[in-house]
């Protein structure tokens, strides 16, 4: 059993309480249905979504220090069960998107991220990939203009920030 | 002028509260729409907080400093001149002339008339017909001329015609000629000064709820097939058995299966978690290992001692709200996460029972529309000085709760019909 | 003499039961015993009328008390009756099984033979009933007693704890409803109460029977008088107090750690930007009931609202309402499953530490103000109550009820009811049925 001092701060929970939909989060009375009808929850013992949501009612921010969240599949498994209506799977994006800021991101998800500002898309195109398309008669699939988009992206800050930001999990990790 | 009352609904807020007026001299007329009385509490077996039969409460403990041989559920109601009372009766409409109300009823025959009836029970034993008991469970039958449950009240057997074949065999062995195989449903109209609404719960069939399949398996059951099972005068002589009729070795109760739940019941059911003790309690006498999946246990006072039975006789406990029962290997399997421990569990046993939510009557029948209030509840004054509601038709309670509630109307219709100061 | 009346209905439950060795083993229970046909018929009644007199304690096996009390009572001389309803309970639901059913019945007929022992002679009711009644005040339920009887028309005696207010009313039984809602209905019950005759002191003896008691009273000013009612209400308070873990939080040593009960008091105060932090502790060997849990909830919620960051350490929570539970976490209170294990007062505040067992994590929180859940008790004046009216007492020291599912507000007196808090934590509307005993 960890001791832990809490100093009672509340700003990563108030973060995410003003954010849309992220009050729901103060319906949870801690069932855990979400859990036992999480497919992941099923194979990774550690990945558990009510006591993601106790950490962050609590005003506990490590979840969002931690890659375990990103295993989320946002399948919405757990949503359609909780008696409260609960947005889950949305809160632990809104937990992605502060571990975003902050740099705690796996690799695999920065590149795609990366991926999408230069080529519009989240996987690259490779080659092979094209040829393979046109043997099979499939149309062209051309470049998204995504001009306006990466536009929009570096006014407010998010070009920048993913160029400069590092995976804290180095490019060791798994998916 | 002597004041009249209609209690509608006769289960044991409605016995009491009926009892009660005709003892302060009020005519009651006392409505129920079953062919026997005794509500809810006739599915229940043994009811807390005194742990004795509901209908026999003459087993009770308490006899000894409260000196009650004489079951109230039972006795009495037939009884009293000033009581009237209509079962097989539903109400059609209520309407309001110049303060009095005017209630029209309808009552289906019983075929057996009450007032020669002896209740020999000769007539049953003649009886070739047999069909499914609907109080029974794992296949009991009962005759076309039968009994709900040995203790109901009224004591004398009705014919359910759909099933009679008109035979005569009854009737020719009746020695008092209590049988009319041709008696017609009958109308009336009540003029009353109040109206008492005693229209109780009934525990929800838990079809609507997604994960526990209650539809797929019959070892998935609810908390009053539960009673049914351990009720030694039920169809199982109180054995505990599966569906296959198997013995039962563990056995996994869920609570609060839609209630508390923004999707079913918002509400919360207030007697699930007693009564889920209590059977908890009765299936460890039986050597069977009983665990709970609950997320507050919600004991009354009065109910304290079940819990901490339950506790002395090593019924586990377990904090979470099951996703889902899913059969597994022809067993059904509990997958919930253990909160305490933040383990992930799937949890096979032999039966699950579902604590599934008590929902109002009231508002099944459309006569009542206007009273009805929140979640199908009734306000304990629906309509000052005119309409009152009593035990759980004012939302879900335990049994001392809802005769305390009786009382207090009683005392409250005969007070705004008879206090004058 | 202790006498078996075994009948044999119609000739139908020695088919079903074995009298012969019932009569065998209740040889020793009894001093006779008769097995006889159709006991509820002229013959049978006849026979019962030659077998027993006035000093018998009788106890009939027979179809149910039903059907034959009525007939029976009427003809037997003794007092001691008691009847075992042989054929509904025991040949009906047992057709099939000879042995079981003539078990269960021995079982029950010896029940009866102890039960005859332990009856009371029958209560004295007296005929010559006084119409008034004494209600032992400082709950709402009394108010609400004697504000039905007066509408009844009967004399009502209100007999109130010593330096008694209106305003006692609202904080006795704050916990019992909203505040406002509370307010109005004590200042409608206080003015429909009017017309009783409110004394302030004590009871202090008290003889007579049901129907006409004979009641001495102490008043705060010294006097002493005398007086006769019909039946008594006793419908006194409960008190909050302090839980078991009020010491280890230091209370009533440190400014910091109150009660449940004086926290809406300090949120009244509180400026709206003077926003604190304030930790809420259940005792873990207290188990929430309905009103309390509401109570807590509404509280909690408020000083919330008002801007506080609340946190609740609690076990299972009770709420007669699970709305108040709903607008407890919406109001961003939060919620902690544990018990407190060390409190420490520092500088920068009360150090409270547990562990949350719904995380399995030690927790340390340093907070303003550590707020104890009371515990609901009976108020100090019950246990001297009871001594003087002769009532018997549960084991939380509440007044014990006769039965607590068909008479719920009796007490083990006849003549002497309860109301609300008296007996436990319900709510007020469980007032009396006296006025049966009483007109
Ligand atoms: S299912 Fe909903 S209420 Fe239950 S723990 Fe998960 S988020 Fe909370
Ligand atoms: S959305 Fe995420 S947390 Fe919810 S069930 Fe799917 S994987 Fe699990
Ligand atoms: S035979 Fe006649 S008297 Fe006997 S139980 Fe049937 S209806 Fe009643
Ligand atoms: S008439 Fe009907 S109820 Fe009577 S014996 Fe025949 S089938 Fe049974
Ligand atoms: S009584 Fe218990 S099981 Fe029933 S709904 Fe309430 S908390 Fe759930």
């Amino acid at each position: 059993m960890v001791k832990q001092e809490t100093m009672l701060d509340l700003e990563f929970r108030s973060w995410l309480l003003e954010q849309p939909e992220g009050e729901t989060l103060l319906r949870c009375y801690q069932c855990g249905r979400c859990t036992s009808a999480c497919p992941v929850a099923e194979i990774e013992p550690s990945f558990n979504p009510r006591l993601f949501l106790q950490k962050i009612l609590i005003g506990d921010k490590s979840i969002a220090e931690n890659q375990l969240v990103w295993n989320c599949l946002t399948c919405e498994q757990c949503e359609v069960r909780c008696p409260e209506h609960v947005k889950i799977p949305h809160i632990l994006i809104l937990a992605k998107v502060r571990g975003l800021m902050a740099g705690n991101v796996p690799l695999a998800a920065l590149d795609r991220a990366r991926t999408i500002i230069s080529e519009g898309r989240s996987l690259s195109v490779s080659s092979p990939m094209l040829k393979t398309r046109t043997k099979m008669g499939l149309p062209d699939l051309g470049t998204p203009s995504m001009d306006q988009i990466v536009a929009m992206l570096a006014d407010i800050g998010i070009v920048g920030k993913l160029e400069n930001v590092k995976s804290v999990y180095g490019d060791a990790e798994d998916e | 002028m002597t004041k009249t009352a209609v209690v509608i609904g006769a289960g044991l807020a409605g016995i009491q509260v009926a009892q009660q007026l005709t003892d302060l001299g009020i005519v009651v007329h006392l409505i129920e729409k079953e062919s026997i009385i005794g509500g809810l509490s006739t599915h229940l077996g043994r009811v807390f907080p005194t742990g004795d039969c509901a209908l026999c409460l003459d087993a009770s403990t308490e006899i000894f400093d409260g000196q009650h041989r004489r079951c109230q559920y039972r006795g009495l109601v037939t009884e009293k001149k000033n009581l009237k009372l209509h079962t097989l009766t539903e109400i059609k409409s209520i309407s309001e002339v110049d303060g009095n109300f005017k209630i029209s009823i309808k009552s289906q025959p019983r075929h057996v008339d009450l007032d020669r009836c002896v209740v020999c029970l000769e007539c049953i034993e003649v009886c070739d017909v047999n069909t499914p008991d609907e109080y029974g469970i794992r296949g009991g039958t009962r005759k076309a001329i039968f009994r709900p449950i040995p203790q109901g009240v009224p004591l004398a057997p009705l014919i359910d015609m759909e099933h009679c074949t008109k035979c005569g065999k009854c009737v020719d062995i009746c020695k008092v000629n209590a049988i009319d195989l041709e008696e017609k449903e009958s109308t009336k109209t009540i003029k009353a000064d109040a109206l008492i609404l005693a229209t109780g719960v009934e525990e929800k069939v838990p079809l609507d709820f997604p994960g526990y399949e209650y539809r797929t398996s019959e070892d998935i059951i609810t908390h009053a097939e539960l009673a049914r099972l351990l009720d030694p005068a039920g169809s199982t002589n109180g054995e505990v058995t599966t569906s296959s009729g198997n013995t039962v070795s563990e056995v996994t109760m869920v609570l609060c299966v839609g209630s508390r739940d923004l999707d079913a019941a918002e509400y919360c059911s207030q007697a699930c978690c007693t009564y889920s003790l209590k059977h908890a309690d009765m299936l460890r006498d039986l050597g069977i290992d009983v665990t709970i999946c609950y997320m507050d246990l919600r004991v009354p006072k009065s109910s304290e001692h079940y819990l901490t039975l339950a506790r002395e006789k090593g019924v586990k406990f377990l904090r979470g709200k099951p996703d889902s029962v899913i059969i597994r290997n022809g067993k059904p399997m509990t997958i919930v996460e253990d909160t305490q421990s933040q383990k992930r569990m799937q949890i096979e046993s032999d039966l699950v029972v579902l604590a599934s939510p008590l929902s109002p009557l009231a508002d099944q029948n459309d006569a009542l529309a206007e009273f009805i209030g929140e979640y199908g509840f009734i306000s304990r004054v629906a309509k000052e000085g005119r309409v009152y509601a009593c035990g759980t038709a004012t939302g879900p309670t335990d049994i001392p709760t809802s005769i305390a509630e009786a009382n207090a109307i009683a005392l409250q219709v005969y007070t705004d019909l008879e206090g004058g100061v | 003499m202790k006498k078996l009346f075994l009948c044999t209905c119609n000739k139908t439950l020695n088919k079903w039961l074995d009298y012969a060795r019932i009569e065998k083993e209740m040889g020793s229970t009894f001093d006779a015993i008769h097995i006889h046909d159709a006991l509820c018929l002229e013959e049978g009644l006849t026979f019962l009328d030659s077998e027993v007199s006035a000093e018998d304690s009788v106890v009939i096996g027979a179809c149910t008390s039903q059907i034959i009390g009525a007939p029976m009572s009427k003809r037997l001389k003794c007092e001691h009756i008691s009847y075992v309803p042989l054929r509904e309970q025991v040949a009906w639901v047992h057709k099939d099984d000879q042995k079981g059913a003539s078990s269960k019945a021995s079982v029950l007929l010896h029940d009866a033979a102890i039960q005859v022992d332990y009856m009371d002679p029958q209560t004295i009711v007296e005929t010559d009933i006084e119409k008034k009644v004494l209600i032992i005040g400082g709950c709402i339920a009394g108010l609400k007693a004697a504000s039905d009887l007066l509408k009844l028309g009967v004399e009502v005696m209100l007999l109130e704890p010593s330096e008694w207010s209106r305003k006692s009313y609202e904080e006795m039984n704050q916990f019992m409803a909203e505040s406002s809602n509370l307010k109005d209905a004590i200042r409608d019950l206080v003015l429909s109460s009017k017309k009783a005759k409110t004394v302030r002191g004590k009871i202090t003896e008290l003889s007579g029977n049901a129907g006409l008691y004979q009641i001495s009273l102490k008043h705060d000013s010294g006097k002493e008088e005398s007086n006769l009612v019909g039946s008594i209400i006793v419908a006194t308070n409960a008190e909050h107090s302090p839980p078991p873990i009020a010491k280890m939080c230091r209370y009533g040593k440190s400014d910091r750690t109150l009660l449940i009960t004086e926290l809406p008091t300090l949120i009244a105060k509180q400026a709206a930007k003077d926003t604190k932090t304030i930790f809420v502790a259940v005792d873990p060997s207290h188990q929430l009931s309905t009103v309390e849990g509401s109570y807590l909830l509404r509280t909690i919620t408020q000083a919330s609202e008002k801007g506080n960051t609340v946190i609740l350490a609690h076990s299972d929570i009770s709420t007669k309402d699970e709305n108040l539970y709903r607008a407890a976490r919406k109001a961003g209170v939060i919620f902690v499953r544990g018990s407190l294990e060390k409190v420490k007062d520092s500088k920068k505040g009360m150090v409270c530490r547990l562990e949350n067992t719904l995380e399995s994590q030690v927790r340390e929180f340093t907070v303003d103000y550590l707020v104890l859940q009371t515990q609901l008790k009976p108020s100090r004046s019950t246990g001297q109550l009871a001594n003087v009216l002769g009532l018997e007492l549960d084991q939380n020291g509440f007044i014990k009820t006769r039965y607590s599912k068909m008479k719920p507000v009796q007490t083990s007196k006849r003549g002497i009811f309860f109301a609300g808090s008296a007996k436990t934590t319900w709510w007020p509307w469980l007032f009396n049925q006296s006025r049966r005993d009483v007109i």
